[in-house]
This record gives structure tokens, C-alpha cells and sequence, in this order.
């Protein structure tokens, strides 16, 4: 089984596999699903919370969802502590690079900084990887708007739609059925409901479960981000069960 | 002159790098961070540059003051050195924001005569 080259994360088994890495992507199997849809006016991030405990003090905003810089947001699946550290580390790279050139760094760029520095954790320094894949969505000038995928091992890729987490490999062949090119943001939202509800069936989807948000450019030439309110999600979801109990009627 | 090979070549590795050029605007500012940061170090830079560019995508021109001291500042018209004394009020007269590249090269052949006369110092 080659158990003895799982705990160094810098060697290969003889396979050639890097086993620390493939770890830190089964426990970002295990975790809420993010999922992804760029659309021609703009970027969708629909995210499952995990933590639903009415104990809990709503402190912070968003659970996923972080904003990184003027111009990129992104949401994390996997490990929240190391999913901490990466949003602070891709924040102090944007500012930096904001610092010495005036202006909004541009997305892959930041996004592949970021991989770098994920890279380097599977290759040397004897510490075992980032347990969070990451979506990003964001504007810059160069291509408009845009949507990243990274996971573990330190990759990275552009996506149309794509998902992360738990179930996702369910939700991108949904996502490759359904989605068009051309789509609109206000064709992307019920798309994305009904790809979350339909990967959430085991335990029901509830609008406190779901954190969606859209990335638009505006008029005066900002990059906002817009967390749809929870009585929004609770009609869309109401509104797609009702879809489906009429399909199974037929 | 070494000031300038070092910032032309990192401009030319972020082109590599990215595929895509930096703009006049991140230029002037990179420059003028480099600046900033070294003149605390023991090895300051003593120059005093004029920048000039047109940015590709808005094909907006922009010209930029930069000194030794890290002062950067985006202006219609810009001179360094002695000749500034001389040539400031004679751009100010002159310059327009409306000016064409015709009239701009009868002003900068003004200026280089107006050094010519003024300026002891050729």
C-alpha cells in the first residue's frame, strides 16, 4: 500500500503520486460545496454553509465569502482555519502589488501568486498542505470578468462554471448540461439553485444553508460584490421546489 | 543610467511574466517606489527622470514629473534640471490641453531656444 510515503509531504510514492496532497483533497471532499457560474454580466458564488447552529453570533457577514481586494472575491471549501490564513495571504499579496503599482492587481496574476506559495508547501519545508480549495471570481481591464478554481496541490485553472466541496463532481456535470455561454446573471441564480438543491439532496435546502453572491462591475467602474438577502433565497428555493413537484406530476 | 536598465528590464519580465504590458500609470509608479525605497538605503538612486507614455488599451497619453526624492506627479508638461526655471513659464504660456502634436513639437522647439539664449550652459 505504500503507507510509508504518505507521511512526508515532499516525497513521491513510487507510483508517483504526492499522497499528502490527495489527502488534503478528500477532506475538502467532505466540505460545503462552493459553486461557481460566470456569466456575461457578471459572477455567481453560491456557497453551503456547514455551521447552522441558531446558537451561534452572526459576527461576521459571510462564513464563505471573502473579499480580497477591490476587485476579486473569493470562497473557500475545506479547512476554515487554513482557509483563514490563505485569505490573508492573498490579501496582503494584492495590497502589495497595489502598493508598488497604483492599481488593482489583475486576477490570474494573484491567483497564481497565491498557487506558488500552495506549491511550495508540496515541494519543501516538511509542512503538510493547505487543506482549501478556492474559488475566485473578480474584473481586472486585461480580460473582464473572470472565474478561478485552486486546489491543494497548488493548480489552477479558468472556469466558465464549476463547483468545489462536497459532491461537486455531481454538480459540474449538472452544471455541463445546464449551462450556456451566454447566460445572464439572472439566468445563472436559478441555475445555481437547482444544481445546489439537487446535490443537497440528502439533507434539505433551507435559505440559512446558502450564501449567494454576485460579483458585478458597476457604472462608475467598480467591482461589487452583492450578498442576495435571505428572503430572496427562500422565494427561489420555494420557487424551484414548486418546478419540481410539477415535473414529477407529469 | 544603471536606474534605468534595472526598471526597463523588470518591465520587460512583467510583459514575459503575463503576457501583457504594464500601463504608464503602474509604470511611474513602480518606478517611483523603487525610488522611494532606496533613498533610505545606503545605496540611494540620485536621478531625476521624465516619464512619457500611451496607455494601449485607452490610448491615453500621460506625461510624469519623478525626482530623486521620490516625488511623482502626473502633469500636462514636465521639465528636470536647471532648464525648469526657464522653461515652466514658457510651457505654461504655450501648453493647452487641447494641443496638437504638431503644435506641441513647435513648443518643444521653442523651449531647446529659449535654452539656447537664456541658459548660459548649453
Amino acid at each position: 500500500m505504500s503507507r510509508r510515503y504518505d507521511s512526508r509531504t515532499t516525497m513521491f510514492s513510487p507510483e508517483g503520486r504526492l499522497y499528502q496532497v490527495e489527502y488534503a483533497m478528500e477532506a475538502i471532499g467532505n466540505a460545503g460545496t462552493c459553486l461557481g457560474i460566470l456569466a456575461k454580466d457578471g459572477i455567481l458564488l453560491a456557497c453551503e454553509k456547514r455551521i447552522t447552529n441558531k446558537l451561534l453570533d452572526e459576527i461576521f457577514e459571510t462564513e464563505k465569502l471573502y473579499r480580497l481586494s477591490p476587485n476579486m472575491v473569493c470562497s473557500v471549501a475545506g479547512i476554515t482555519s487554513d482557509a483563514n490564513t490563505l485569505v490573508n495571504e492573498l490579501r496582503l499579496i494584492a495590497q502589495r502589488y497595489q502598493l508598488n503599482y497604483q492599481e488593482s492587481m489583475p486576477c490570474e496574476q494573484l491567483v497564481a501568486s497565491m498557487c506558488d506559495v500552495k506549491q511550495a508547501y508540496t515541494q519543501f519545508g516538511g509542512k503538510r498542505p493547505f487543506g482549501v480549495s478556492l474559488l475566485y471570481a473578480g474584473w481586472d481591464h486585461h480580460f473582464g470578468l473572470q472565474l478561478y478554481q485552486s486546489d491543494p496541490s497548488g493548480n489552477y485553472s479558468g472556469w466558465k462554471a464549476t463547483c468545489i466541496g462536497a459532491n461537486n463532481a455531481q454538480a459540474i456535470s449538472s452544471l455541463d448540461s445546464d449551462y450556456k455561454s451566454d447566460m445572464s446573471l439572472q439566468e445563472a441564480i436559478p441555475l445555481a439553485i437547482k444544481v445546489m438543491y439537487k446535490i443537497m439532496d440528502q439533507n434539505k435546502l433551507t435559505a440559512e444553508k446558502l450564501e449567494i453572491a454576485t460579483v458585478t462591475r458597476t457604472d462608475e467602474g467598480t467591482t461589487e460584490m452583492t450578498i442576495i438577502p435571505r428572503e430572496t433565497v427562500a422565494e427561489l428555493i420555494t420557487k424551484r421546489e414548486q418546478e419540481i413537484a410539477q415535473e414529477t406530476q407529469k | 543610467r544603471v536606474h534605468g536598465e534595472y526598471i526597463s528590464k523588470n518591465i520587460q519580465l512583467y510583459s514575459m511574466r503575463n503576457g501583457y504590458e504594464l500601463s504608464p500609470h503602474a509604470i511611474a509608479n513602480f518606478t517611483r517606489r523603487n525610488m522611494a525605497d532606496f533613498l533610505r538605503s545606503r545605496t540611494p538612486y540620485q536621478v531625476n527622470c521624465v516619464l512619457g507614455g500611451v496607455d494601449k488599451s485607452s490610448s491615453r497619453p500621460a506625461v510624469y514629473y519623478l525626482d530623486y526624492l521620490g516625488c511623482l506627479s502626473q502633469q500636462p508638461f514636465a521639465v528636470q534640471g536647471y532648464g525648469s526655471n526657464f522653461l515652466y513659464g514658457l510651457l505654461d504660456r504655450h501648453h493647452r490641453a487641447d494641443i496638437t502634436k504638431e503644435e506641441a513639437l513647435q513648443l518643444l522647439n521653442m523651449c531647446m531656444k529659449e535654452l539656447k539664449i537664456r541658459f548660459a550652459i548649453s
